[in-house]
């Protein structure tokens, strides 16, 4: 039996109207999932996720054996770098990270975690290089797929957490959530559910999004067998003083219908049995939320964000990537739980027949960070541990704690899995030291393979080559392939091999090709061009299934 | 006319919509959440916390017309489930905080320096007193008249007087009383003529559908008790003001009053901008 919200609130006046009270819902309005449905999931990772040890970490045979390029780091079980330790780094690598330009950029050199990595071939055939972090989904990358590379036009927080779902910058074009849930055949009561501190800007009154913090559903939650008789109270007394307001008959009428729509929310809140706590430091816990709700018929699509809200603090790793920062573990721990959990929410979709096949999961963040050793805005004052000399400008941080990276807005990352997903597809590869992505070649992406992407990333808005500054500073005699440096402005050059003549199908991956993407993954793709305007994007079409 | 300037002189107390940031091209339906919280603290004589500022201001107040930080208008078209969500959280809390203040009047006298309009220096009127134009007399013979079916007679309820028992007549007109006092506090129309369907007052209405279904007993809650039990934490005292599940019932007429106040607030009178 199929009912459609309006047909539900229909039913409920009329049962009112003409029972004066309001009945148990039939089971109808209780369903389970139908074999159609397609429920969404965007998840934003607030703060800018180092995918160089999460979902594109390099092959470390493809890492030179050059201590002022790259240096190894072993992390213990909380993400704690042990050995080398800073006290075992050579004098020559002390002096750079004691530099000037160590503090005031991203570092010398890259560094990453040699150990918990894996590194293999998909059973579709394309290249996964999971890092200390990302070793939760080592035995999901068949399940799983990932995009890599992924140019921001958005270069800081804000501008890129608007970009990462819409394709567009500072508002200009539709949240995907938004414009998926004005497609629905079926509406729910909490469609387009946002959680939380997720970036939803949206001017378009046709896409509201229901903005749910996660204490309002604690509020929801523990008040949930309280009230329940009051609706019926409320409504007869709204309804006996409705001569009173007669100017008013519209809004209360729509007052009345959502007074009884609110017993069916409440209802089906009180059926998803979620136990309040704090699910803005817990992206496992939201993502229980909306299997709850998905399953109780609440809501289609949701969008969720962990990171800016305390106590998690976020993923904003300028340092503390690979020490602790104060809460037992590192950042790096931070993302390997984040990936944890996704690999259960994965685990326990495929294990309810209510959810399996029925779910499409999307995970990304600001940006990417570079795998440069120093942070960027911490400074180092001494390799030895201890409080400095100057706290005004040498915070008295344990310099073990100041292994973070800068932005990175250049290689963006996305996971896709489940409804739609072909998955075990690895798309856009990225230099092992540098992580600028590669240029693909969105025409020929069926055999999007390594030999597929061209040698190089370039800007593609301008078509030319890009300074480097900024991201990494070598010192003179820096020697990498592809780059040049510049003597007079301490910086190194990438050598592009396309110019302004280069075609538009050949460059990064961009947002808007992640938004075309889940367009078709949808079965919206004839809808892309009405909703988000002629963009050359396109759709990563081996992604889907 | 009662009702009347009881209205008029609570929605005096508020803010004036022109002035507040935000949702000006909205359809002005509803009161926002900021104007509801200026009426808990004049009117209502509230101490409203920044942490309850933060959970019912800045976390739902956007579920029910608080303007969005990003696009500086509410989003809020009509009333809709997830409206009455927010109020219904929303409309338990305040019930919760006016039970709060009502308890320690009865045991404090008038603590507060809020300038209550409701209020009397000579009467201490709160919540449990309705307001200053309502018929304050000792006068119990009223009440003792089993041929009256209504009286309009000061009815000298405090907190903790019933539980779960056969209410005799007396005390069912008296809580009716009370529900009227409490209704004209919040400035609404539940008094001693407004009828709802099948012919009933509604203070009738909620004294059996809400009242009577909430009140406690000491067999089915051994913490509940009229008695005069060290009770200073009967609300909690958590810092949010939410009472924990197991002082909540200490009073056992504590839910049946907050579930009386919570159903007259979310019928939409107190929320919406009625005229």
């Amino acid at each position: 039996m199929k009912l459609t919200r309006r047909e539900v609130l229909a039913y409920l006046r009329n049962i009112v109207a003409t029972a004066g009270v309001l009945p148990l819902l039939p089971a109808p309005l209780l369903a389970t999932p139908k074999e159609k449905d397609h429920f969404f999931i965007f998840v934003e990772l607030m703060g800018g996720i180092h995918y160089g040890i999460t979902t594109d970490c390099p092959d470390p045979s493809l890492l030179p054996n050059d201590p002022e390029i790259f240096i190894p780091l072993t992390l213990n079980d909380r993400g704690i770098a042990i050995s080398p330790s800073l006290s075992t780094l050579t004098e020559e690598q002390k002096s750079l990270l004691e530099s000037e330009l160590a503090y005031t950029s991203n570092g010398y050199c890259a560094a990453l975690p040699i150990n918990g990595n894996s590194h293999g071939m998909t059973s579709a055939g394309y290249r996964y290089g999971l890092g200390w972090a990302g070793s939760p989904l080592k035995n999901y990358t068949d399940r799983i797929s990932v995009l890599r590379g992924v140019f921001m036009q958005g270069t800081f927080h804000g501008s890129a957490n608007i970009e990462l779902y819409t394709g567009g910058v500072g508002g200009s074009k539709p949240h995907i959530a938004g414009v998926l849930t004005d497609l629905l055949p079926e509406e729910k009561p909490l469609d387009n559910l946002v959680l939380d501190s997720a970036t939803y800007l949206s001017n378009d009154k046709n896409l509201p999004a229901v903005k749910l913090t996660s204490n309002a559903i604690n509020r929801v939650i523990e008040k949930i067998d309280k009230a329940t008789a009051n609706t019926d109270a409320s409504r007869q007394i709204l309804t006996a003083l409705q001569s009173k307001y007669s100017g008013m008959d519209k809004i209360i009428g729509q007052y009345l219908a959502a007074l009884s729509s609110l017993q069916d929310i409440k209802a089906k809140i009180a059926k998803s049995n979620h136990a309040p706590g704090n699910l803005s430091a817990n992206l496992a816990e939201q993502l229980k939320l909306c299997s709850s709700f998905f399953k109780n018929g609440l809501t289609n699509i949701a969008t969720v964000a962990v990171g800016n809200r305390p106590p998690f603090g976020g993923f904003d790793s300028h340092s503390f990537l690979y020490a602790d920062n104060g809460e037992g573990g590192s950042f790096a721990n931070r993302i390997k739980d984040t990936m944890a959990a996704i690999a259960s929410f994965i685990d326990s979709v495929e294990s309810d027949p209510a959810l399996h096949g029925k779910v499409t999961l999307v995970v990304s963040s600001d940006f990417g960070r570079n795998n440069n050793f120093a942070g960027s805005d911490v400074r180092f004052s001494s390799i030895t541990p201890g409080p400095t000399n100057n706290e005004e400008e040498t915070p008295t941080v344990n310099p073990i704690g100041v292994l973070g990276n800068g932005h990175f807005f250049p290689n963006n990352n996305y996971l896709f899995y489940g409804k739609g997903i072909k998955g075990g597809v690895w798309l856009g590869e990225s230099d092992a030291v540098l992580r600028y992505p590669y240029c693909v070649d969105l025409k020929n992406l069926s055999d999007a393979t390594a030999s597929n992407i061209a040698n190089f990333f370039f800007d593609p808005f301008t078509k030319e080559s890009r300074t480097v500054g900024g991201y990494l500073v070598a010192k003179e005699g820096f020697n990498y392939p592809g780059l040049v440096y510049d003597a007079s402005a301490g910086v190194l050059d990438i050598s592009y091999p396309f110019k302004s003549s280069h075609p538009d199908t050949i460059r990064a991956l961009m947002v808007k090709d992640v938004i075309r993407t889940l367009m078709h993954c949808a079965g919206k793709e004839d809808k892309h061009e009405e909703k988000y305007g002629k963009d050359k994007s396109y759709a990563i079409t081996q992604l889907l299934k | 006319m009662r009702m009347l300037v009881i209205v008029l002189l609570v929605s005096c107390m508020e803010q004036d919509p022109a002035t507040l940031s935000g949702a000006h091209d909205q359809l002005r339906w509803f009161k926002t959440p900021e104007e509801i919280q200026e009426t808990l603290r004049k009117s209502f004589c509230l101490n409203i916390s920044p942490l309850d500022v933060q959970d019912y201001i800045s976390d739902i107040g956007p579920l029910y017309g608080s303007p969005n930080i990003n696009t500086t208008k509410t989003e809020l078209q009509q009333p809709n489930g997830v409206y009455l969500l927010a109020l219904d959280v929303v409309a338990t809390w305040i019930s919760e905080q006016l039970l709060k203040e009502q308890l320690t009047r009865e045991r404090d006298g008038n603590p507060s320096t809020c300038a209550n309009p409701n209020d009397d220096a000579d009467n201490n009127i709160y919540l449990f007193n309705g307001n200053r134009y309502t018929h304050h007399s000792d006068d119990d013979s009223c009440y003792a008249d089993d041929s009256k079916d209504w009286c309009n007679y000061q009815d000298n309820i405090t907190l903790g007087e019933f539980h779960k028992s056969d209410l005799t007549k007396k005390q069912r007109k008296r809580i009716m009383h009370n529900i009227q006092d409490i209704s004209d506090f919040l400035g609404l129309s539940v008094d001693n003529e407004l009828k709802v369907s099948g012919g009933r007052h509604a203070a009738q209405m909620l004294l059996d559908d809400v009242f009577i279904p909430n009140l406690h007993s000491q067999d089915d809650d051994a913490s509940c008790s009229p008695s005069t039990s060290d009770d200073n934490d009967v609300y909690g005292g958590d810092s949010d003001g939410y009472n924990s599940s197991d002082n909540q019932t200490l009073y056992c007429d504590y839910d049946a009053w907050q579930q009386v106040i919570h159903a007259m607030l979310l019928s939409g009178e107190f929320f919406l901008r009625l005229n």
